[in-house]
């Protein structure tokens, strides 16, 4: 018992020894002061730690940290020299940390920087990303006992040789009896004699509608950016008919530019009729509500809207009444809202599908292998309902599920 | 009395107990983020040796501001290849936000929105998702960014739980600013700090929305004068004005609000500055969130102390594990992606592009083996071969993702996330094509196969052309570097090798490890 307090004495100093240590090699905890919480573009850790009983140490001293590329063409190579600079009275040996993927730091000349003296540090970067704003980091480490660590920045801004504007054809919402039209504007920034070509998408087996492009040249004088040297317009537009739900097509567009001779542009947009239902889970394509896995013991909902437009939308709001004429499986419970107009000429009213808590386990998942007739072992569940009033036509919700 | 024995015994126990002392002093005196460095390898990089320690001489502030935005579809962190290396994914930004909280840390996290990029169905399932996720982040605020306005926002917002719905903007509602959807502004209070945030559409993205007659859109300075009053009603001890637009709109709007003091431009540069941005007219501090979801901008507040706030750029990177939770959301994305089947995702074949020199139909890889033996062994010895089992393998499998199909089957459009005709279906309806197999390079190759096996009648000149349709040369110095000549051998692996998924690739030095040619 008498070895303990000599016990406790060794633990004590042993601590003490350790931390002593510990504070020696790696110094105090205060980690990298990373110059993050002001808006100065210098670091000078001079200025934070200079004191009367300094040490001779290290000091590093950069007096931008961000350099500002300008514009640079997509594809392009920049590179900006840093100058590192010793304001301390000790060697400063700076390393290279990490560095942002498409950055490369040139060598430190010797590793060590004696007192007074400065070295350069190059970042070099190619502009090989999509036009736009980018910035780029490279990380130094310093043995600056106040500075261990300096980020060096470049950023500016990708531009294209060619630009194109908007990135695709958008159709945005658009009524199945009605003819749709968007356009996109290709520029050439470094060619005058712009020759293009563009192929209008085939469209849908399904569908009544047929695409038409027209490519225009812009006049000089006309071109939306005036750095641009040739430009012209494609227009694609639908003639009436589009087949309801997402479009979702492609144009191809051959040019004379070296750099983009063949490339294809998206074409986007949603066709609707008069009935359109809006819901977590609803696939408009399919008319499929997909609800997934359900935990017998904890049920699964979607609140939908169904929206109402034409003559439906023209009925006085007591008169839009709905109900529900079969659900298969019958455990679907189906809760209607009453309807509200949203805006001018647009009813709303709400659906609720549910499977409820402690329905029996089964598969709705439109699955399991095809019967003679072509429908699947285990089918989608359906929800019909129809109108009190002739105007509103019949709905039917496919309900994809499958109940653990 | 003690005999000799036991001296050395204790001799022995204080000395071990010394060196213990001294290690445990040395242990307990090593910064915590380098703790743990030794877990860290080669192949898995110390994140904080690599992107910087967080948080370094922090008081605890009262309150915390978390920006994030432009998350443009990245669920996960970008890109699918060496995920050690690259940043960001919900399931990082969730343990980072449960650190802080487990830090007694009080957080509000607003998002800039932004969160889609794409169009489609998976497009809407992954904004939904994404919203939902925010919401189980406990977030406090996201914003509309232009391409999330092209989705069916009425179908997300009736679904959400109205105390908990985030969407804010000032000047962009659905059916006349209808409340039931998303609200003007907000506020939140948190360490007995009160925040007022809104967020606004900038009028040159305002510009880019297509018609969608159920939203409404206002110019975006119009609306804040609207707000305005209101914020200043609420008496916030900070206001915070999130900006769909780029840094330039954001200043600018800046001067025209200067209540703001936090002003954040959601599309800014790819990667976020490493000092916060003072904007000089109105004094407001400007914040980027960067692209991808790559970072999470923390903004401590201070009520007293030597600084009224600190900020920190935090990389989302491998320091951060990933949460339980945000898995088990990612594995019902992953499910309702497999409920859906290609079809219900608006996954439709197209034609390939040498539909005009051959029927353009897959025959599968090994069908090339019966005559390219050794060019077969090769490739079956490359990861290739296995595309499509590493989806397989995943947790959650992702083999019923077309994002992921694209490049991890054969006969997919790499970039657009379609199939050609014949291409890739499925594990059970085309067994033959899983892998990222030979005809991804070379071209469908079915009617070259037929021919050669004399399965369909073809004379001299359509054999030959049929085989030099699916000859790839490698041209002179061809490669994807600086000084290398890009040809078409290497833009078609820059297809799947780019820069999200693959920003090491280089075709010189990955081509003798996949190296083959021709006939045998």
């Amino acid at each position: 018992m008498k070895a303990l307090p000599l016990v406790i004495a060794a633990a004590v100093a042993g601590s003490l020894l350790g931390v002593a240590m510990a504070y020696v090699s790696v110094g105090p905890a205060i980690g990298p002061q990373l110059p993050n919480i002001t808006d100065s573009n210098a670091a000078d850790s001079a200025a934070l730690g200079d004191g009367p009983d300094k040490i001779a140490a290290p000091r590093v001293k950069v007096d931008n940290l961000t350099h500002d590329f300008g514009v640079m063409q997509r594809g392009s190579t920049e590179s900006h020299e840093f100058t590192i600079e010793n304001v301390g009275d000790g060697p400063l040996r700076i390393t290279v940390g990490d560095t942002s993927c498409k950055c490369t730091v040139g060598e430190v000349e010797d590793g060590e920087i004696p007192p007074g003296q400065s070295t350069p540090v190059k970042l070099e970067w190619v502009a090989r990303v999509l036009a736009g704003d980018f910035r780029q980091t490279a990380n130094l480490l310093t043995n600056d006992p106040l500075q261990s660590q300096l980020v060096l920045t470049v950023e500016g801004q990708v531009v294209e040789a060619t630009g194109l504007e908007p990135q695709d054809f958008n159709f945005g919402r658009v009524s199945v009896d009605k003819a749709a039209s968007a356009k996109v504007t290709l520029l050439s920034y470094d060619q005058t004699d712009l020759e293009v070509t563009a192929e209008a998408p085939e469209g849908r087996v399904d569908s009544e509608s047929e695409y038409t492009v027209d490519v225009t040249p812009i006049a000089k004088q006309d071109l939306p950016d005036k750095k641009a040297k040739a430009g012209v317009s494609i227009k694609l537009t639908a003639t009436p008919g589009m087949p309801i739900g997402r479009i979702h097509d492609w144009v191809s567009i051959e040019t004379n530019l070296p750099t983009l001779s063949e490339f294809e542009v998206p074409v986007f947009g949603r066709v609707e009729g008069d009935l359109t239902i809006h819901g977590r889970g609803w696939n408009p394509e399919l008319g499929v509500l997909n609800l997934g896995m359900v935990k017998g013991n904890v049920g699964k909902s979607s609140k939908l809207r169904v929206s109402l437009k034409g003559d439906a939308a023209t009925l006085p709001l007591d008169e839009i009444k709905l109900k529900v004429v079969e659900t298969d499986p019958q455990e679907l419970e189906i809760d209607l809202g009453d309807p509200r107009e949203v805006r001018e000429g647009v009813v709303h009213v709400p659906l609720e599908v549910s499977v409820p808590v402690g329905t029996r386990p089964m598969v709705r998942l439109n699955s399991g292998g095809q019967k003679p007739d072509g429908t699947f072992r285990h089918p989608d569940g359906i929800v019909r309902l129809k109108g009190e009033n002739a105007q509103i036509p019949e709905i039917e919700l496919k309900v994809r599920f499958a109940v653990e | 009395m003690r005999t000799p024995v036991a001296r050395r015994q204790t001799l022995l126990c204080i000395s071990t107990f010394s060196l213990l002392a001294v290690a445990a002093g040395l242990l307990s005196s090593r910064p915590a983020e380098s703790a743990g460095a030794s877990s860290y390898d080669e192949d898995r990089p110390d994140p904080v040796k690599a992107n910087g320690p967080i948080f370094v001489d922090w008081p605890k502030p009262d309150a915390v501001l978390v920006f994030t935005g432009e998350m443009q579809g990245y669920l996960e962190p970008c890109g699918c290849a060496g995920l050690t290396n690259q940043k960001g994914g919900l399931k990082r930004r969730d343990t980072f936000l449960q650190q802080l909280r487990e830090k007694n840390w009080p957080v509000v996290a607003l998002d800039t929105g932004g969160l889609i990029k794409r169009y489609g169905q998976q497009a809407q399932l992954k904004f939904g998702h994404a919203v939902d996720s925010l919401i189980e982040l406990g977030y406090r605020g996201v914003g509309l960014g232009t391409l999330d306005l092209r989705m069916d926002l009425i179908g997300v917002a009736i679904n959400l739980d109205e105390q908990k719905n985030p969407l804010t903007s000032a000047n962009v509602g659905l059916f006349g600013f209808d409340e039931t959807f998303s609200r003007r502004w907000r506020t939140a209070e948190v360490g007995g700090i009160k925040i007022g945030f809104t967020s606004v559409l900038t009028d040159s993205e305002a510009a880019r929305l297509s018609s969608n007659p159920d939203i409404s859109v206002e110019d975006a300075a119009k609306a804040l004068k609207q707000v305005a009053p209101k914020i200043a009603a609420a008496q916030c001890d900070h206001r915070v004005l999130m900006v769909y637009g780029n840094a330039a709109e954001a200043r600018e709007l800046s001067q025209q609000f200067p209540e703001y003091g936090w002003v954040i431009s959601a599309v800014g540069a790819d990667e976020p500055p490493h000092m916060i941005a003072e904007i000089k007219e109105s004094g407001a501090k400007l914040i980027e969130v960067g692209h991808k979801g790559m970072y999470a901008i923390a903004i401590g507040l201070y009520k007293s102390g030597d600084k009224a706030f600190r900020y920190q750029k935090v990389p989302l990177d491998h320091r951060f594990e990933d949460s339980a939770s945000m898995q088990q959301m990612l594995v019902e994305y992953q499910q309702t992606l497999k409920t859906m089947g290609l079809a219900g995702l608006g996954v439709k074949p197209q034609l390939h592009p040498d539909s005009q020199i051959s029927d353009a139909k897959f025959a599968g890889s090994a069908a090339c083996a019966d005559c390219h033996t050794e060019a077969y062994e090769v490739w079956e010895n490359t990861p290739h071969a296995h595309a499509t089992q590493t989806l397989v393998d995943l947790q959650p499998p992702r083999h019923f993702d077309p994002e992921c199909l694209s490049c991890h089957v054969t006969g997919w459009q790499p970039q657009k996330y379609f199939p050609y005709a014949t291409g890739y279906q499925g594990l059970g309806e085309t067994p033959h094509l899983v892998a990222n197999g030979c005809e991804n390079c070379h071209g469908p190759g079915a009617e070259h196969v037929a021919v050669e096996l004399g399965e369909i009648d073809a004379d001299e000149a359509r054999t030959q052309a049929l085989r030099a349709a699916l000859r790839l040369k490698i041209g002179e110095n061809e490669g994807n570097k600086e000084g290398q000549k890009l040809g078409p051998a290497v833009n078609n692996c820059l297809q799947c090798h780019d820069l999200d998924n693959s920003p090491d690739f280089d075709f010189q030095e990955y081509w003798p490890h996949v190296k083959h040619s021709g006939v045998d």
